[in-house]
């Protein structure tokens, strides 16, 4: 490739990506609870969608695209941790008990003691605002299957929740 | 203040321990394109360590071998089915009686493509799944848009795909189907309708309850169609088709209830409705019996079951357990998937036969396009994988 294909190139990939950059990294830290890791497995993520980039054939489903590739890594970054101690994320430690009340602090250690599949969905759905299909997408799963991950993640943090609570 | 609310105030609290991230996009970015063409040193260590693993792997699976410890996942063969860069060109060539495996071709998703259970012969069946479609059991029949095709490709009959669902009976020759009794725009009871290829549908029995449709608000759906066994179930789901309200047993000749239940977070029927496996959103499931009864509690979710209902194919959403497949009635576990990492997509029962067909998502594979890319493994009754097909983009009911 010469230089100015290559640069274009490059600005098309910024204009598509750079948008997503913040959310996937603010995914990678809901994932991982660590602000370091979460920019190595952006970064290692924004390197996997340039060299794939030719095989998203649908670029409205860019968001969900990268997205799954952050998470991905994520989940990568979690299986090479198998020598180390596990931590639990800092990110999820309830806050001064002033800030908030009991059942927010309830519902904090509840999204602590979540699988991170689980709250990677929550995620997605309530802090990405994603739709079901892009959850879906970004998952490899069916738009129900989606759904079917968000209740039952919901249902792990309130076992009595009714449908029209979520 | 509703759980949505809650969950996001959560994820606020959360975020706001990430600091400032102004300057990361461009940070980030250049740095990840930087790194586009080099292997990083991790990548590198990462490789000598899984060399050395794969090595270990393959010293410890002769050990295992030689020690005639329990022969489990030993592919006969092989077949990619997305190894070929341009679709299948030659035609199934097996009778049309003969049960398949059916895919999107890998080269043209409106092609479909099927392979036997013995995974020996593949070819092109037919066309039109460019939007997706549901095959019956046997891969002899597929519904696409709004037409029912054979093998060759003609077109049998049409249907009302808004408001229609197709789900195949167990032996491949009628459909059952729940649908509105009332327009589209209004709340009404789901009429169950039993339709066999080419005729009339025959108005089974009122159950459940269809929101308008602008509601989002679920409704019922089958899992389980038996002419033969006289038998289907059909579940009442709740908002956004999440969760099962309410579910019936409904003998198809006469349209009685046999017997209902409920609530759960997913259900699963066998193929003759006999069985029912209902999860209850916390990752346990319970089988009722023929009228009803408990037979058993089990670990996980079943999302299915074989043929003669003895086994049971069970995961658990989060990950916390594998994909696998179970004995039920003594909880023995014959086959789990190899990669603990892999999610459960699907699965389907060898029409006449006693293998499971076991789809799972491979987390390095994510999705790119319009379907999932699926690893299927075909696993006997004794928990041996006949074959295993890699990056095959599946259709099933």
């Amino acid at each position: 490739m010469t230089a100015e294909p290559a640069r274009e190139a490059e600005q098309e990939f910024e204009a598509l990506i750079g948008p997503l950059v913040e959310p996937g990294l603010r995914l990678a830290f809901s994932m991982l609870g660590n602000r370091s890791e979460a920019e190595d497995a952006t970064q290692e993520a924004i390197t996997k969608a340039w060299r794939s980039l030719s095989r998203l054939r649908d670029r409205s489903q860019v968001r969900p695209w990268f997205l799954a590739i952050v998470a991905n890594q994520c989940r990568n970054v979690r299986r090479t941790r198998w020598f180390s101690t596990v931590r639990i994320p800092l990110v999820f430690q309830p806050g001064k008990p002033a800030e908030s009340h009991v059942e927010r602090l309830d519902l904090e250690r509840e999204l602590e003691k979540l699988p991170m599949a689980d709250r990677q969905v929550l995620f997605m759905r309530f802090y990405l605002d994603l739709s079901v299909d892009e959850i879906g997408t970004a998952l490899g799963i069916s738009g129900a299957a989606a759904k079917g991950r968000i209740y039952r993640a919901c249902k792990r943090l309130r076992p009595g929740l009714l449908e029209e609570d979520i | 203040m509703t759980l949505r609310d809650d969950i996001r105030g959560g994820f606020d609290r959360q975020q706001a321990k990430l600091g400032e991230v102004g300057d990361a996009r461009h940070r980030l970015m250049q740095d990840g394109l930087a790194a586009r063409e080099s292997v990083s040193r991790r990548v590198q260590w990462a490789a000598g360590i899984a060399a050395v693993l794969i090595a270990a792997l393959v010293i410890g699976t002769f050990a295992l071998v030689r020690g005639n410890i329990h022969p489990q996942t030993v592919p006969g063969t092989t077949p990619k089915a997305s190894a070929s860069p341009t679709p299948l060109q030659n035609a199934l060539n097996v009778s049309d009686s003969t049960p398949v495996i059916v895919y999107h071709d890998p080269a043209n998703f409106d092609q479909v493509d099927g392979v036997t259970w013995d995974g020996k012969t593949s070819g092109r069946i037919g066309t039109g799944a460019a939007n997706g479609g549901i095959p019956n059991p046997q891969g002899t029949l597929y519904a696409a848009s709004n037409e029912i095709r054979d093998r060759h490709g003609a077109v049998l009959a049409t249907f009302d795909p808004i408001n229609v669902g197709v789900f195949w009976s167990d032996d491949g020759r009628s459909y059952c189907s729940v649908v509105r009794t009332a327009s589209r725009d209004m709340s009404s009871p789901g009429e169950l309708q039993l339709t066999e290829v080419g005729k009339s549908p025959r108005n089974v029995a009122r159950v459940g309850s269809f929101k308008p449709a602008s509601h989002d608000g679920g409704g019922p759906s089958v899992v389980a169609c038996s002419p033969g066994g006289d038998r289907a179930v059909v579940y009442q789901s709740g908002g956004q088709g999440i969760g099962v309200m309410q579910f019936w047993v409904v003998q198809l000749s006469s349209g009685r209830t046999l017997w209902t239940g409920g609530v759960g977070g997913y259900i699963a029927a066998s193929h003759d409705g006999r069985y029912v496996a209902l999860a209850d959103g916390s990752g346990h499931t319970v089988i009722y019996g023929p009228g009803g009864g408990v037979l058993k509690r089990l670990e996980g979710e079943v999302f299915g079951f074989s043929l003669d209902a003895t086994l049971v194919v069970a995961a658990q959403i989060g990950g916390a357990q594998s994909p696998s497949i179970v004995n039920w009635s003594d909880g023995q576990t014959i086959w789990t998937c190899p990669d603990s990492t892999f999610g459960y997509w699907g699965s389907f029962a060898e029409p006449g036969g006693s293998q499971i067909a076991i789809g799972v998502l491979d987390p390095a594979y994510p999705q790119t396009g319009g379907f999932a890319p699926v690893d299927l493994f075909v696993v006997g009754a004794d928990g041996i994988v006949s074959f295993e097909l890699k990056d095959v983009f599946l259709i099933s009911q």
